[in-house]
């Protein structure tokens, strides 16, 4: 008996140990099926993961009939960037996020511009043990007004964001996500509470265009998108422009018509410049009259704040005042050269402007 | 002699209140802005910075290298401390459309290059003989493809420890360039040097 017991003990320090040395957390937003299979309920690819597979993601595991998130304590960039660079524009201008990834994607977009670290084996790539109170310590110590979950997808460390995001909270730090809009509505109706803005990417407005160049489909986006407008979050969304693919006028109009009627026209859209990249190199970068075709597109549609984002110093990367079209905020790349909000409001006309500006 | 005075005194008055107007129309505008090491110039399109000549033994194809690739760094004249994006950001600031030409068709802008030696300017014909310049070879201006990742100095963590980039960015990047084939006149080894380039 006491042999047994013993051996219990010994054997959950050792799990337990295990555990830690992994860093294996146990996930959130998953129900278990028949026999040692689960569900993952996180994002809307629901993943039934037999025992020890991972699900699409490859950074959630079903261990012995639990699932676990790899990613938790784990990322795999780190950096202190402008907050012009997520792009987010109607947020603290000017101002330094602590930005971090950990590896993994729900995703497989055959243009990714971060590759190396959403698309390769977890095991392939280096991460950092750090855990969410020292990352807003970190993030604290370089003058950052705000924290970033970007780079890969954050849906996929769902819970080291989330707690990231609770304990800068206590700190006065602004949480910024920026996704694909991914995910299921359970868990971003928790994550709402904590993220000040959600910078969604809508890729294209087809579900032909998701299918092929994403590998996902475009109406839970577009869910995710009404029901974070329905809750009062702010938005800010980005269309990456792509030759051949999703430029056609039509499209575009339809996606502005869409986003004004569903998430109202100040909701800041940005078109941005696609580069060749990871396995869509055949293509050329997006030519700027494509993008200011997009941009006038969203104009005439009635957007309020539009911009054109990879193209440095071009004129459509400032904000306009919607009623007296004075600059606001005058950009160059990340640089913010002059800002003229003051308490949210055109220091001419004073027209309230839609953001987060102290 | 009252009535004179008072008209003078309105007369400065309006002159002072356009001269006012002025000023405050000025304001706004900006001709020069200094990055963290470059000085843009924007009414005169000039940039001005500080590199080193390299003086290692390997052939060198381009004459100005900022911080970017760091095996390109071997291959350049001069090497500046300044971040190539800041060189990046200031040409956009000068000239988006010239920026947008350079970065996307690899198009040569005409540049007058000036170099400070002894406390005077030198057109580059004065300070180095140089017998292969391609206008494309002046300055490495970055790769499109690549610099999302390279530029990106604020990763702690390498993001490309694992795949073999090198050999694809060395074809790309130096392709079929020719060495510049320079010689010096003027001595520059071991002096930092100011450079003003002009664009045209």
């Amino acid at each position: 008996m006491k042999l047994n017991i013993f051996f219990i003990f010994t054997l959950t320090v050792f799990c337990l140990n295990l555990l830690s040395q992994t860093n294996l957390k146990e996930a959130m937003f998953w129900q278990p099926l028949d026999g040692k299979n689960i569900q993952c309920v996180l994002c809307p690819r629901e993943c039934i993961l037999k025992p020890n597979h991972t699900g699409y993601c490859t950074v959630r595991i079903n261990l012995n009939g639990k699932l676990y998130t790899m990613t938790y304590n784990h990322p795999v960039s780190i950096a202190v960037d402008p907050i012009e660079k997520k792009p987010v524009f109607h947020m603290l201008p000017g101002t330094k996020s602590f930005s971090l990834a950990t590896p993994g994607c729900n995703l497989r977009c055959i243009h990714c511009q971060n590759w190396e670290i959403s698309q390769r084996p977890i095991g392939e790539i280096k991460t950092y043990n750090i855990s969410p109170y020292e990352i807003v310590k970190m993030a604290l110590e370089t003058g950052s007004k705000s924290i970033s979950y970007t780079y890969t997808e954050p849906v996929i460390f769902y819970e080291y964001m989330l707690d990231i995001a609770k304990e800068a909270r206590k700190h006065n730090l602004k949480n910024v996500m920026v996704t694909s809009g991914y995910i299921n509505i359970p868990p971003l109706d928790e994550l709402i509470k904590y993220i000040d803005v959600f910078r969604v990417d809508l890729k294209g407005f087809t579900e032909d265009f998701y299918r092929k160049l994403a590998a996902g489909k475009l109406q839970p986006v577009l869910e995710v998108l009404k029901y974070l407008k329905q809750k009062g979050a702010f938005i800010e969304v980005v269309n990456l422009v792509i030759p051949t693919m999703n430029d056609n006028p039509q499209d575009i109009k339809k996606m502005c018509v869409w986003i004004k009627e569903n998430l109202g026209d100040e909701t800041p859209l940005f078109f941005s410049r696609f580069y060749p990249m990871y396995k869509l190199t055949n293509l050329p970068p997006t030519p700027v009259e494509t993008l200011q075709k997009a941009y006038q597109i969203a104009k005439e549609v009635g957007l309020k704040y539009v911009y054109i984002g990879n193209v440095p110093g071009h004129p459509y990367e400032s904000t306009y005042c919607p009623k007296c079209k004075k600059v606001l905020i005058k950009r160059v790349g990340y640089n913010v050269l002059e800002n003229n909000i003051t308490k949210g409001r055109c220091k001419v006309c004073n027209t309230k402007i839609a953001g987060i500006w102290e | 002699m009252q009535y004179k005075n008072c008209r003078y005194m309105g007369i400065a008055k309006v002159i002072f209140f356009f001269a006012g107007l002025l000023l405050l129309s000025c304001k706004n505008y900006k001709p020069k802005h200094i990055f963290s090491q470059i000085e843009v110039d924007r009414f005169n399109k000039t940039i001005s910075f500080k590199a080193y000549l390299n003086d290692t033994p390997s052939e060198k194809y381009f004459i100005f290298y900022f911080q970017s690739y760091p095996w390109i760094r071997d291959y350049a004249i001069f090497c500046s401390s300044a971040p190539l994006k800041e060189l990046q950001t200031a040409l956009a600031l000068i000239d988006w459309e010239l920026w947008n030409k350079i970065y996307t068709n690899k198009f040569s802008p005409q540049m007058e290059i000036k170099i400070l030696h002894e406390n005077q300017w030198f057109l580059i014909h004065e300070i180095m003989k140089l017998k292969n310049l391609n206008t494309y070879q002046t300055i490495f201006w970055g790769l499109p493809g690549y610099d999302e990742v390279v530029l990106n100095d604020g990763y702690y963590v390498s993001r490309c420890s694992g795949c073999e980039l090198l050999p694809l960015e060395q074809s790309l990047i130096l392709g079929t360039l020719q060495p510049l084939n320079y010689k010096l006149i003027k001595n520059l080894k071991g002096k930092e040097i100011k450079i003003k380039i002009k664009f045209n």
